[in-house]
């Protein structure tokens, strides 16, 4: 088994691929997903189903897949994945039948954790989907993964951070026909952009399939080509990101069969030319919504073409001490020439780019309502026989979730217990009387979603106040009242939509400076039941 | 901003604290109450005419007031004014918490004290091995620890029980009038001395009626025992008096044992004096819930008034 790399691989490649090129297109089947749900314990995503409308319409407007050809789900489970999946499979083999050379991609934009895909609270096994689609009745097989972690599927075949792949010449003999593009390495999440309106990775192969990627400058985007651009542009706008540079993967084998051709947009008249006098530069095409919709990297002297869908857009360039701006309208069936005279400088502050109001809060705030039952004692022993005594408790609860932070929750109790006893001192026992205990606490704890289960912990700070009342007169009633600093830790359990069962001990310092300064500590354990309202 | 911290940090030390203490009522528990030490002798006071030892001449009938009732109602509300100033003192001890918590002390005050100007007044209570005792105190500001000087003392021997236990209580009334205090009812005694016994049935009160030095009144004894259910008695004890026709003295005992709504028996006892050596002058005399004489019978008469079965069953009270 041989192992290439480097530019010679590139170049040998490149002249294969080149050669492909040339062949038939084949009829292409797509299959479109897009979930922002990942289940739980996951956070929900924003853009995973626009990058699934974007990537449909995209390669069902510029990537040569009829209408009736492609499938898009959105939200849907991973039975309906596997059930669309296989429709197009059907057709596929039906089209082989006929003599047709055929290919099948596979895009899915969402979650994926642990070795699968998550769509909804279902998954979808990442190596079972590999072997699916390695035994896809088609001539080409691509899969674009958007989703974190994604490189998984990529990292036993070949698959390397860099363009400059190498590939496995055995396994390519063993397993032809198949590309997979991943928008993420294997322990990498893969992110979105409030600016960009979606991920970054789809962002970047959606403009590269519009021509921004069609480095040869042949109107044609192949698929190397295309995710040459989005790995070089998505490495780029992640570098500085908080979750670190995303570095997507690519896994190539295609024995025989050369590059594909995503997109062709020789003959097309509909878009927008940046003519070769144009100023060399980035190039931003804004959307009437505030969305980077494409990008174009102009070189000097180089006349680049943009496969922009017919409407109005803002067309930017940052130089380095202001904008240039200006519009341009695209019209169905017509190339817009763009005249970059035409456009104005701008300062900084009026950048056209709105991008999409950050999300407030992915998690909603809510409020629960809640009975809650519990046993109260203190830990030494004297303590709890003849001053504070060990006493049940009974009270309500209220809790804020998700309002200062996700995953946080800010409780405010009140509970009372009381009990009647008999007091039993050295030099005097026998009164009779009813101890009772107050207890107002507030509390502000952390959780973890796990599933149904959601153990948590945090800082409590409780108000007590004690009494106890002599059934003979001559002993005079009497309180204690105090702050005691303390720390509650549980788990929530939902058992419904509506309703929320705890389990909870809390553990106390009180402070007592009557008889003589002590530090005491006490004990609680609770159950909650919650409504949410 | 700054003042508002200090303002919630005010508020937050305002809401803690309290008088949640054991020790506080074992303290407490040291102190007699009203319940324990006063008489609780049947009917108001005034509710029965006047009447006295002294004008006891002439014999009674059935179905008159009883004189011995009268004289017992008497001696109850000497004995219970004779302790209302120290209960009185108590109580308004209960309600306040202690001004100073010491593991084996407790001091209420002290305080400018409004009845007596120029005057400071703290009660001091001290837990011992075997026994607390107290002490109601005064000095005049800025005498130091030194200018203390005590009005009262007292001293409690706890059985384990609420307010079970041996005590004893001394006014020192001497020493107050000596101080310049105006001693109300009590300036003709230089000691008032209660000791009880809470411990066992009957609870016992006795007290001392101790005149001043120069007076030549004899020592007046008063006893209070008290069964549960009401039962009560009442022993009074006057030496050498002149209770009799003649120019001697005599002893005079009184005891008077009464029930709760069945009316009482009270026994007259005279010795010596004009009593002829060796004999003692008795009489008995009953009465009923409403304390009209049921049952007369002098030792010197030979005749009775009523029937002796008209007596209330008071025999618990004969055991010592």
């Amino acid at each position: 088994m041989s192992r290439l790399s480097g530019q010679g691989l590139v170049l040998v490649l490149a002249l294969v691929l080149a050669a492909a090129v040339q062949a038939q297109p084949p009829r292409r089947f797509a299959l479109v997903v897009g979930n922002d749900d990942g289940g739980a314990d996951t956070r929900p995503l924003r853009f995973a189903r626009d990058d699934a409308r974007r990537m449909h319409g995209l390669l069902t407007r510029l990537g040569g897949v009829e209408f009736g050809d492609a499938r898009l789900l959105l939200d849907e489970d991973a039975g309906d994945f596997l059930r669309a999946l296989a429709e197009l499979e059907s057709g596929s083999r039906t089209a082989r039948a006929r003599g047709e050379r055929t290919a099948l991609i596979v895009y899915y934009s969402g979650h994926a954790k642990d070795g699968a895909l998550r769509l909804g609270d279902s998954a979808l096994d990442l190596e079972s989907l590999k072997r699916r689609l390695l035994a896809a009745p088609a001539d080409i097989r691509i899969a674009i993964l958007d989703s974190c972690r994604s490189g998984a599927l990529t990292r036993t075949k070949g698959a390397r951070r860099a363009p400059a792949f190498a590939i496995d010449a055995g396994a390519a003999r063993e397993a032809r026909g198949l590309v997979i593009l991943t928008s993420s390495s294997a322990d990498e999440d893969s992110q979105e952009s409030d600016l960009l309106g979606g991920s970054y990775f789809s962002h970047h192969l959606g403009s590269g399939l519009m021509g921004d990627a069609d480095r040869s400058g042949d109107g044609q985007v192949t698929l190397f080509e295309a995710y040459s651009h989005a790995y070089a542009r998505t490495v780029a706008d992640t570098a500085d990101s908080s979750a670190g540079a995303q570095h997507p993967t690519f896994s190539y084998d295609l024995a025989g069969n050369g590059d594909l051709v995503l997109t062709d947009l020789r003959g097309r008249d509909e878009g927008l030319l940046v003519p070769r006098t144009a100023p060399a530069g980035a190039y931003y095409f804004v959307n009437p919504a505030g969305l980077v919709v494409a990008e174009l990297d102009k070189a000097v002297d180089a006349e680049r073409r943009l496969a922009l869908a017919p409407g109005r857009y803002t067309v930017k360039r940052r130089l380095a001490d202001r904008l240039r701006v200006g519009e341009a309208e695209v019209q169905r069936g017509r190339t817009t020439v763009l005249d970059e005279s035409r456009l104005r400088d701008a300062p900084f502050s009026d950048d056209p780019v709105k991008g999409v109001a950050p999300r407030e809060r992915a998690l909603r705030t809510y409020w629960t309502l809640g009975l809650t039952g519990g046993y109260h004692s203190f830990f030494d022993t004297p303590t709890r026989e003849n001053l504070f005594l060990s006493t049940p408790l009974l009270g309500l609860e209220v809790g804020l979730h998700h309002y200062f932070r996700e995953n946080w929750r800010w409780d405010i109790d009140l509970s009372l217990g009381a009990r009647r006893a008999t007091l039993e001192l050295p030099t005097l026992s026998g009164p009779r009387y009813r101890y009772s205990l107050l207890n107002v606490g507030t509390s502000l704890v952390a959780e973890w979603r796990l599933g149904r289960f959601s153990p948590f912990v945090g800082p409590r700070l409780a108000y007590l106040v004690m009494g106890r009342d002599f059934e003979d007169a001559s002993l005079p009633d009497q309180f204690y009242a105090v702050f005691t600093p303390g720390l509650v830790g549980g788990v929530r359990w939902r058992m419904s939509d509506r309703f929320e069962l705890t389990g909870r001990a809390r553990l106390h310092y009180l402070l007592y400076n009557v008889d003589a300064q002590r530090s005491l500590g006490y004990w609680e354990l609770g159950a909650l039941v919650t409504y949410r309202l | 901003m700054r003042n508002c911290w200090l303002l919630l940090l005010g508020c937050l030390a305002a809401a803690c604290g309290g008088n949640f203490s054991n020790d506080d009522l074992e303290f407490l528990n040291a102190l007699p109450t009203r319940e324990d030490l006063a008489s609780e002798l049947p009917g108001a006071n005034g509710m029965v005419g006047e009447g006295g030892l002294r004008r006891r001449t002439d014999a009674l009938a059935v179905g008159e007031p009883s004189d011995l009732y009268r004289d017992t109602r008497e001696a109850s509300d000497t004995f219970n004014g004779g302790m209302d100033g120290l209960l009185t003192l108590l109580e308004e001890i209960r309600k306040l918490p202690p001004t100073t918590r010491e593991p084996e002390l407790r001091v209420w005050g002290p305080w400018p004290d409004p009845h007596h100007p120029g005057h400071e007044v703290r009660f001091a209570m001290k837990r011992e091995p075997e026994h607390f005792i107290y002490l109601l105190q005064y000095r005049t500001p800025g005498s130091g620890e030194e200018g203390w000087w005590s009005a009262l003392e007292g001293a409690f021997q706890p059985d384990g029980g609420l307010r079970k236990g041996t005590g004893a209580v001394r006014l020192l009334v001497k020493e107050t009038k000596a101080r310049g205090f105006d001693v109300g009812g009590l300036a003709n005694l230089d000691l008032l001395e209660i000791v009880y016994q809470t411990r066992a049935l009957p609870i016992t009160v006795r007290m001392r009626f101790v005149p001043a030095a120069p007076q030549t009144a004899s020592e007046i004894l008063y006893a209070y025992r008290e069964l549960p259910g009401g039962l009560g008695e009442m022993g009074f004890l006057l030496e050498d008096t002149d209770i009799l026709p003649g120019t001697r003295k005599e002893d005079l005992a009184i005891i008077s044992r009464w029930t709760k709504d069945r009316g009482g028996v009270g026994i007259i006892s005279v010795t010596g004096g004009d009593v002829p050596m060796g004999f003692t002058a008795t009489q008995v005399e009953c009465w009923d819930a409403s304390f009209r004489v049921t049952y007369l019978k002098r030792s010197w008469e030979t005749a009775e008034v009523g029937s002796a079965s008209a007596c209330p069953d008071v025999s618990a009270l004969e055991q010592p």
